[in-house]
C-alpha cells in the first residue's frame, strides 16, 4: 500500500474508533483529569475501565479489534509506580509480542501500544491519545491495519 | 471450610443466572455540562431500546437528591436490579450511586457507572454529533456490562493482634517501641547477639556531632523491658505461612551457651585463650570466643562464639554463678502475628571488587572504609579515639577520603546515589581535621550532595577548618614501589588538571547495599525486590512503607538507603499502618477476587508466577487456590491462563467482551 498516496480525507474518515483500556488508578485519573481541564482530544478514542493494563491481553486486544476497532492502546501507570507493581510493564511485554505478531503477519505494528500516563497530568493522556492517532495514520499510509486485509 | 464456600458461591452464581436482569439507565445533564454537547435525550432513547433495560430516563442532576431517588424508585417500582448512570466518572459520584442501591437491598458491586462527562462531553465540546455518537456507543457499553454483574461479598477478617519486627536496628527498635506503646505484643528478632545495630558503631552522627550511643540507649533499654515485646536475639525466620492479618511464623533460635543469670562480670572473656577478629568492631579489634560485643550491649548476657570455641572448659569453671551451658540446643519457635515489618537495614558495600582501589588486599592495609574510621574515632576503641594507620600504627600526616565508591558506579551494577556518604565523609573528615589540625584532609568527590536542613553548614563548616575538596573520581590508589607510601590518582575537574596525592591513610566511603541473605528472607516473605536488590515499596510516592504484599511492611533502609532521621520517620509510618488493623480487630475486604474453574485448570502455575503479592498457591493436590485475603484485584492473572480458567469476578473476559462489542461499534470483520 505504500506506493500510492493516501489523502489525509480518507485516513481522516477510517479514524472512527480506537479503544483504549485503561487502568483504573493513573490511567482513568489522567483522563479524568483531561476532562476537568476540558482538553480536547479526537472523539474516536473511547475508553475501557480495567483494573490493571496486566489484566489486558491478547484475547481482548483482538477482540477489540474483530470488532471493529481501528487501533488498541493500553494506558497505565508511569513506570516503576505501577499501583499493582508491575502490571504495565507485563503489559508492555504483551503488546510488543503482538506488534511482533502483527508485524509478522504483514501488518504494520503501530496500531497496537502500550503507553503511561500520570493522574495529575492530563496532558499525558492527551498526549498518548494524540500519539495513537499518529501511530494509526502511518500504519494506514504504510503496511495497512488488520481491517484493511482480512 | 474452602470446599464449603466454593460450593456456596456456586450455587449463588446459579442462582444470578437464573435471575432476569432488569437494567435502568439514567442519563444526567449535569447542568450544561453534558446536556450542552450530548443530546441526552437521545441517548436515553436509544437505552431504552437495549435488550433487558426496563427504564432509561434522562434528568437535571443525577447526583441531587430527587436524582437518587429517582434511581431508588426504579428498584423499588419497577424491580430494577442493575443500575447504569451515565454522569461523572466513578471516582466522583460512583460511590453515591452505588451506596444509594445498597440502601435499596441490591449489592452495590451491581451498578455500572458511565462516564460521559470527563470522557465525552468536555473533550469533545466543538463535536456535538460526534460526542452524542460516543456517548451511545458509552451507555451500550455500560448496559452490556452492568447485564452481567455479580455481587460482591464484603467479608470481614479478624486479625491476631501481635506484630513481628525482624531486625534489631535503629529501625527495628523505634517501629517495635511504636507498635508496644499502643498496647500491641511485638516479637522481634534479631539475627546477631545484640541490639542496636549499625548506630552503635558510630561515633557521631551528623549534622549535630552528637553521641549515638546516648542517643539510641533509651529505646535499646525501652525495648528490651519493655512488658509486650519480646525479644530474640541470634534468632532467623525459618518460614512464614498465610497472610494480610494472620500470619505464622517460625523463628528459628541459636543458643547463646550462657543463661539469663548471667551477671555480665567478664570473668569468662578475661580467661578466654582464644581471640578472633571482633565482627562489631569492623576488625579493629579482637573478642573472645565467649565474648559481649561491646561493654553497653544489650541484652547484657555473654554469648559464645561456638565455631571459634576450642572447648577448653576455662569459663565453665570460672563461671561463678554456673551459668554457662553448652549444651543449650536450638529451638524453633511459632509465633502468630497480625502484622510483619521487615527492618533488616542495609550492608556496607566491600569496596574488594574494585579492583585499583586495592581495598583488602596484601600491603594495602591502610586503605580503609568510612565505618572502620568510625569504630577508630570511637571512644571505646582500641585506638583510644586516635586515628593511626593499621599498618604501622602511626599518626597519618595525610588522608584522602574516596566518595562514591560502590554508589554511582554502572561497572558495579549500583546506579543509585546513597545519599549519606557525603554527609558522613564531610563530618568525619571534620572531626579529623579538628583533631588533628597538621593533617591534610582531603575528599574527592563527584558531586556533593548535602541537601536538608543543617547539612549545607555542615559542609561549610568542615570547608571553614580546612578540608580540602577536589572534584574528581580517582582512577587507583597505587603503592609507591619505593618508598611503600601510597597514592592517590586522581583529576581536578575543575581546573584540569592531573593529580597524585599522596595519602597516609585512604578512607572509603562504601555505598549502603542491600543486607547479606535478603534473598532467602525475602523468598520466605515472598515480597519483590528492587533491581539493586533491596525490597520493593508498594508505591513510590503514595506508599512508601507497604511492601508487595499487604500487611507485610518495610522500615529503613532495607526499603533504600537512608540516614537515621528517615529511617527513625519510616519506621514510626511502618508501626502505625502496621498497628491499624491490629488495633481495629479486623480488616473489611470486598472479594472482588478471581476464581478458578477447576474444570478447565491444568495445573500449569503460570498465574502463580505472575501474581505479585503472592496470592496465589499450589495446594497439596497440585492444583492452584487464590488467597482471597492477599488479592489485590489486579486481574493480571486472567492473560496469564492458557486455559481462560482463571476470572477475576465482575472482570470476566466474558463481560469486556460485551463492553468491547458495544465500544469497537460492533461488526465484526472476520468471522
Amino acid at each position: 500500500m505504500s506506493d500510492c498516496e493516501i489523502p489525509d480525507e480518507y485516513i481522516q474518515e477510517r479514524i472512527q474508533n480506537i479503544v483504549v483500556f485503561m487502568c483504573n488508578e493513573c490511567g482513568q485519573g489522567s483522563a479524568n483529569t483531561a476532562g476537568v481541564a476540558r482538553m480536547s482530544y479526537d472523539a474516536a478514542i473511547r475508553i475501557i475501565r480495567v483494573q490493571c493494563t496486566g489484566q489486558v491481553g491478547p484475547i481482548q486486544i483482538m477482540e477489540a479489534l474483530n470488532n471493529g476497532a481501528d487501533a488498541v492502546a493500553c494506558v497505565g501507570c508511569c513506570l516503576g509506580a505501577c499501583h499493582f507493581f508491575n502490571g504495565n510493564v507485563i503489559s508492555m511485554h504483551r503488546i510488543k509480542l503482538m506488534k511482533k505478531l502483527f508485524k509478522e503477519l504483514g501488518y504494520s505494528d503501530q496500531f497496537v501500544n502500550q503507553y503511561t500516563s500520570r493522574a495529575a497530568e492530563g496532558e499525558t493522556a492527551v498526549g498518548d491519545f494524540e500519539d495513537i492517532i499518529d501511530r494509526l495514520t502511518t500504519a494506514i499510509q504504510e503496511k495497512g491495519t488488520i481491517k484493511d486485509g482480512c | 471450610m474452602a470446599v464449603k464456600e466454593d460450593k456456596m458461591e456456586e450455587s449463588k452464581i446459579e442462582s444470578e443466572d437464573s435471575e432476569e436482569p432488569r437494567i435502568g439507565v439514567f442519563v444526567c445533564h449535569c447542568g450544561h455540562n453534558i446536556a450542552g454537547t450530548v443530546d441526552v435525550a437521545k441517548v436515553a432513547d436509544y437505552a431504552r431500546t437495549l435488550p433487558n433495560v426496563i427504564k432509561a430516563e434522562h434528568y437535571m442532576f443525577m447526583c441531587s437528591k430527587p436524582g437518587v431517588q429517582m434511581v431508588k424508585d426504579s428498584i423499588r417500582e419497577l424491580g430494577v436490579n442493575r443500575t447504569v448512570v451515565a454522569s461523572c466518572s466513578k471516582n466522583q459520584h460512583g460511590l453515591t450511586f452505588a451506596k444509594a442501591i445498597a440502601e435499596e437491598g441490591i449489592n452495590k458491586h451491581r451498578h455500572q457507572q458511565v462516564n460521559v462527562r470527563e470522557y465525552c462531553s468536555w473533550v469533545h465540546k466543538k463535536d456535538e454529533t460526534k460526542a452524542t455518537a460516543k456517548a451511545l456507543r458509552l451507555v451500550e457499553a455500560g448496559v452490556n456490562r452492568a447485564r452481567k454483574l455479580q455481587d460482591v461479598e464484603t467479608r470481614r477478617i479478624s486479625t491476631t493482634k501481635a506484630a513481628l519486627v525482624i531486625g534489631g536496628g535503629i529501625a527495628g527498635l523505634r517501629s517495635a517501641n511504636d507498635l508496644a506503646e499502643l498496647g500491641i505484643p511485638v516479637f522481634l528478632v534479631e539475627k546477631n547477639s545484640t541490639i542496636g545495630g549499625h548506630m552503635t558503631q558510630l561515633n557521631k552522627t551528623f549534622p549535630t556531632l552528637e553521641c549515638p550511643q546516648c542517643s539510641i540507649s533509651p529505646l535499646t533499654n525501652g525495648v528490651a523491658n519493655h512488658p509486650l515485646i519480646e525479644l530474640y536475639t541470634n534468632a532467623q525466620i525459618k518460614s512464614v505461612e498465610g497472610s494480610l492479618g494472620n500470619f505464622e511464623v517460625e523463628i528459628e533460635i541459636n543458643p547463646r551457651y550462657v543463661k539469663d543469670n548471667c551477671t555480665s562480670c567478664g570473668e569468662c572473656s578475661l580467661h578466654c585463650p582464644v581471640e578472633v577478629p571482633s565482627e562489631w568492631d569492623k576488625g579493629m579489634s579482637m573478642r573472645n570466643a565467649i565474648y559481649k560485643a561491646y561493654p553497653q550491649a544489650i541484652p547484657a548476657t555473654f554469648v559464645r562464639d561456638k565455631k571459634a570455641c576450642i572447648e577448653c572448659n576455662t569459663c565453665i569453671n570460672i563461671c561463678p554463678v554456673q551459668a554457662i551451658d553448652f549444651s543449650m540446643q536450638p529451638e524453633t519457635k511459632t509465633v502468630k502475628v497480625g502484622s510483619i515489618i521487615v527492618a533488616v537495614g542495609y550492608s556496607e558495600y566491600d569496596p574488594t571488587e574494585i579492583e585499583p582501589y586495592h581495598y583488602g588486599q596484601e600491603g594495602y592495609d591502610d586503605v580503609i572504609t568510612q565505618l572502620k574510621l568510625e569504630r577508630m574515632l570511637s571512644p571505646t576503641s582500641l585506638t583510644n579515639s586516635e586515628v593511626l594507620r593499621p599498618s604501622d600504627g602511626k599518626l597519618p600526616k595525610s588522608i584522602v577520603m574516596i566518595q562514591c565508591v560502590g554508589s554511582r558506579n554502572d561497572q558495579v551494577g549500583n546506579q543509585y546515589c546513597t545519599g549519606v556518604c557525603c554527609k558522613f565523609a564531610i563530618k568525619n573528615a571534620r572531626i579529623v581535621k579538628e583533631m588533628y589540625p597538621d593533617t591534610d584532609v582531603t575528599i574527592c568527590y563527584i558531586d556533593i550532595r548535602t541537601p536538608g536542613l543543617n547539612f549545607e553548614e555542615l559542609y561549610k563548616s568542615a570547608q571553614e577548618v580546612g578540608v580540602r575538596f577536589i572534584r574528581g573520581r580517582p582512577s587507583e590508589i597505587i603503592k609507591d614501589p619505593i618508598s611503600g607510601k601510597l597514592k592517590v590518582i586522581v583529576e581536578d575537574t575543575l581546573s584540569m588538571t592531573p593529580l597524585q596525592l599522596r595519602a597516609d591513610l585512604v578512607v572509603l566511603s562504601a555505598a549502603m547495599v542491600p543486607p547479606e541473605g535478603i534473598g532467602p528472607l525475602g523468598s520466605k516473605l515472598k515480597v519483590l525486590r528492587s533491581k539493586e536488590g533491596f525490597l520493593k515499596e508498594f508505591h513510590i510516592k503514595m506508599n512508601p512503607t507497604l511492601s508487595s504484599k499487604g500487611g507485610i511492611f518495610l522500615a529503613g533502609a532495607i526499603q533504600g538507603p537512608k540516614d537515621i532521621s528517615e529511617t527513625v520517620a519510616h519506621a514510626g509510618s511502618a508501626a502505625a499502618l502496621a498497628a491499624a488493623p491490629l488495633v481495629k480487630g479486623y480488616i473489611e475486604r470486598e472479594m472482588l477476587v478471581p476464581t478458578i474453574d477447576y474444570d478447565l485448570c491444568v495445573n500449569c502455575g503460570i498465574c502463580k508466577t505472575i501474581c505479585s503479592p503472592a496470592a496465589i498457591d499450589i495446594d497439596e493436590n497440585g492444583r492452584p487456590t487464590v488467597n482471597k485475603i492477599a488479592c489485590r484485584s489486579c486481574g493480571m492473572c486472567m492473560p496469564s491462563c492458557p486455559m481462560k480458567a482463571i476470572q477475576l469476578i465482575n472482570f470476566t473476559d466474558d463481560q469486556l467482551y460485551d463492553e468491547i462489542i458495544a465500544v469497537s461499534g460492533g461488526g465484526a470483520v472476520c468471522e
